[in-house]
């Protein structure tokens, strides 16, 4: 069956279904040797699901995998990766404690003749992997030291170690500066030209046409369409994977109504420096920034999340005294956290819960007891409202795709009548088409007069959406930008230490 | 080909969510068949009656267990209420209705301290209640001087009723159980209290971040944990006439291996009070049908801690 040209990477008709999701359908996909194949598609349209079947996560319900012409089936991740292909995952897998070169060697040590450890070789071989990469680091200094550009850069040594011959790389840019992405690109030409397979997995088409030679595109679990990277534009992918021609990406910007002012603060401060702002009603604020530049510290502050050191908060004229999500809950604040999984969703509960447990005593009689039936119907109103696409309110939220698990968590706030809600990051990690929704969906909140506040680190996102944007730099509000003076650059300017 | 695929799947389905019924369903049968003195009422009502104690301790640490926390301190809290409910009615001139009160508070407030110190001192529950364990355990030999405080003849007529009393043929402990186990299935299913929980076990930041106190709902939690164990303790002394320091060793193993076998993750946030009861029920009916087969008890032990393996690797499999 081997023959000069057969692709490495075969997989025929992989279907997959989750309960309540049927991921995958029939999907194929071949990668050749020197080849950096890119895979896009909006978020749930089974791109990671497909890459995880390869890497032996999850098991396939039905099709085949070829691997040099062979069929094969892996177990569990180590088979795969001892068979050659290993995976580079958004939120890296090290042990943080550990050694750079006892991560790049971990799970196959080098040993001695008497079998122990041979930290010499340990230490030789990593630093000859790290050179390969372009990375001058100590290769005995332990992984919680590193930056994540670096981290994944060990992630990759990791693969270069066992030899692998297929490299899955999984929205590897989303939290590289655009140098440290430079690097990444050269790392993956060299890589390429030493006969690795690479597939890309990444949401920023640039960086699909930068370092792609084809591009496999997937919807709603199967393969839309594979092309020549060279033979296509940015345009026709977007139309791809949405299934639609792209047209009012961000809604038209709105005159702001000046409304009341909702939210007054002054010189509020915890671990960083203090912060004053105002948020009047129907008014998308932005707070643009470097990751790191205190953005999240000063929402979590403003939500009661973490202790406040100072500083006062005015709600409609009345100062209010914030001390916890409770209080700021109860106030009519939401907060749709960065990290969705991890704080903000109950990710074993179904929908209906998610969506009220912010307000679930506006369903109860007596005091305490839930009526169901009331819930339901509240709930079920804002899956029409929101167009959240899923099997039903039973489904569990750690199904849904990533665009659906953002919409449930507005829900959660709408339905607790929030007149001031904090979006943090709410577009990361989300496909196009939910994207553009999230968009809508914030303009017609500003049109019921609700107070918004919007952190994001896309820039376009940041300046078409808002009506005024903050720059935070370090841990300070160093500039408000609107009207005409909204613009990418000036934004980047300020945040990167400008005056 | 395809069809068989879909029945498969059903079949799958089925048995992921019910195994743990079927478990106790197979059992059942196989005690029927092994032993004629099994399937009498009389033998199953007695079997219901001893799983009882157990049964209500294990509802307890279900709400516990769900907030991902642990409480070691139940075998402990039942031999301190036992002993003061006995103290009380012997040396204190007390009446039936105040002691029962009075031990009911005790239980609860004792909860209430392990969950004070858990949320407040921000420190394991695993840790806490292990030292709370300790010294309740060393209060309650300390009250009651060492010694079995023995009531006899002068165990109030009501405090036998709930130990020992029968409301037609079915015992009174048995009724106490179903009662504590139907509202806490109540509970978890309908109220904001459940929800809470579940919440809470489930992702602790983000029922935070959803406007909940999560301490205070723990504080609940651990409080009705030692309200149930007083519930237990006053059917113990009710049945066994006395109060005494050692009752109750080892119970926290067993509530928490209940709670197991029933499918909750330890990890918090996944799990019933149905699969609790039916959890209960299966050591109960092991340790009936090992006795009138007449296994020995260190036999016994070894088989329970295989059930446990097999329970959580069947639960493993739902998930």
């Amino acid at each position: 069956m081997k023959s000069q040209n057969s692709p490495l990477i075969f997989l025929s008709g992989i279907t997959k279904s989750f309960p309540g999701v049927q991921a995958l359908k029939a999907v194929d996909l071949f990668l050749h040797n020197s080849e950096v194949l890119g895979l896009v598609g909006e978020n749930g349209a089974g791109k990671s699901t497909l890459m995880k079947i390869l890497a032996g996560v999850h098991h396939k319900d039905e099709g085949h995998i070829y691997f040099h012409g062979e069929k094969i089936q892996f177990r569990n991740p180590y088979e795969a990766i001892k068979a050659g292909i290993s995976t580079v995952y958004q939120d890296l897998n090290l042990v943080e404690s550990m050694d750079i070169c006892e991560n790049i060697f971990l799970g196959h040590f080098l040993k001695t003749s008497f079998g122990l450890i041979d930290q010499k070789r340990l230490m030789a071989e990593s630093r000859k992997i790290l050179g390969k990469l372009g990375l001058d680091i100590d290769p005995s200094i332990p992984v919680s030291r590193l930056g994540v550009a670096q981290k994944q850069m060990v992630e990759i040594a990791k693969a270069l170690a066992v030899k692998a011959e297929v490299l899955i790389l999984d929205e590897p840019s989303a939290t590289l500066t655009e140098k440290e992405l430079k690097n990444l690109f050269e790392v993956i030409i060299d890589l390429k030209n030493e006969k690795m397979g690479i597939i890309y997995i990444s949401h920023q088409l640039d960086e699909i046409f930068q370092i792609s030679d084809r591009v496999e595109v997937l919807r709603d679990g199967h393969v839309v369409d594979v092309k020549e990277t060279s033979k296509t534009n940015r345009e026709e992918l977007i139309s791809l994977m949405i299934g639609k021609e792209l047209k009012d990406f961000y809604p038209g910007e709105q005159i702001l109504k000046k409304g009341k002012v909702i939210l007054r603060v002054e010189k509020l401060q915890g671990e960083e420096k203090e912060a004053s702002f105002v948020l009047k009603e129907g008014e998308i604020l932005g707070f643009a920034g470097l990751v790191g530049s205190g953005r999240t510290e000063l929402m979590r502050l403003l939500f009661g999340a973490d202790k406040k050191r100072s500083g006062k908060i005015f709600h409609r004229g009345k100062e209010v005294k914030i001390n916890s999500p409770k209080k700021a809950v109860k106030m009519g604040f939401g907060y749709l956290p960065e990290e969705r999984k991890t704080q903000a969703l109950l990710l074993e509960r179904d929908v209906k819960e998610n969506m009220t447990i912010a307000s679930i005593h506006r369903y109860c009689f007596p005091p305490g007891i839930i009526k169901r039936k009331k819930e339901e119907s509240e709930a079920r109103k804002f899956l029409q409202r929101l167009k959240i696409k899923i099997p039903g309110l039973w489904a569990k939220t750690k199904n849904l795709s990533g665009g659906n698990q953002q919409k449930v968590l507005l829900a959660r706030w709408l339905l607790s009548n929030s007149q001031l809600i904090i979006f943090d990051e709410p577009t990361r990690g989300i496909d196009i088409g939910a994207k553009s929704e999230i968009y809508r969906l914030l303009q017609d909140l500003k049109e019921k007069k609700k107070g918004i506040i919007l952190v994001s680190s896309d820039l376009e996102e940041v300046v078409h959406v808002c009506d005024r944007v903050i720059v935070m730099d370090r841990g300070e509000l160093v500039k408000v930008l609107e009207g005409k003076d909204k613009k990418p650059e000036k934004i980047m300017h300020f945040a990167t230490g400008g005056v | 080909m395809e069809k068989s695929f879909g029945i498969k799947k059903i079949i799958k389905r089925i048995w992921e969510r019910y195994n743990i019924l079927l478990g106790l369903v197979v059992l059942f049968i196989f005690s029927s068949l092994v032993s004629g003195a099994f399937l009498t009422a009389r033998n199953l009502l007695n079997v219901m009656r001893q799983v009882s104690i157990n049964g209500i301790i294990a509802v307890g640490m279900t709400f516990v267990i769900l907030t991902a926390g642990i409480d070691l301190s139940v075998g402990a809290i039942l031999a301190m209420v036992g002993c003061l409910c006995a103290g009380l009615l012997k040396f204190g001139g007390l009446g039936f209705l105040p002691v029962l009160f009075i031990g009911l508070g005790a239980g609860l407030l004792m909860g209430m301290m392990n969950g004070l110190v858990i949320t407040k001192g921000k420190i394991q529950p695993f840790i806490v209640t292990l030292a709370t364990m300790t010294s309740i355990r060393g209060l309650a030999f300390l009250y009651s001087k060492g010694r079995p405080i023995v009531l006899g003849e002068e165990t109030p007529s009501a405090l036998l009723f709930l130990g020992e009393g029968y409301v037609g043929p079915i015992p009174v402990p048995v009724l106490l159980f179903l009662s504590v186990f139907i509202l806490s299935s109540f509970i978890l299913r309908r109220t904001v209290l459940g929800r809470y929980v579940y919440a809470i076990g489930g992702n602790e930041e983000a029922a935070r971040l959803s406007g909940i106190n999560v301490d205070f709902f723990k504080i609940v939690v651990y409080s009705l944990s030692g309200l149930f164990v007083a519930v237990a303790s006053v059917i113990a002394i009710g049945r066994l006439g006395v109060g005494n320091a050692d009752l109750g060793l080892g119970y926290e193993l067993n509530a928490i291996a209940a709670v197991v076998i029933g499918g909750t993750s330890l990890m918090g946030g996944i799990g019933t009070v149905e699969g609790t009861f039916i959890g209960a029920v299966i050591l109960g009916i092991l340790s009936n049908i090992l006795n009138l087969l007449g296994v020995g008890s260190f036999f016994q032990q070894i088989l329970k801690g295989g059930i446990i393996i097999i329970a959580v690797l069947l639960s493993k499999r739902r998930s």
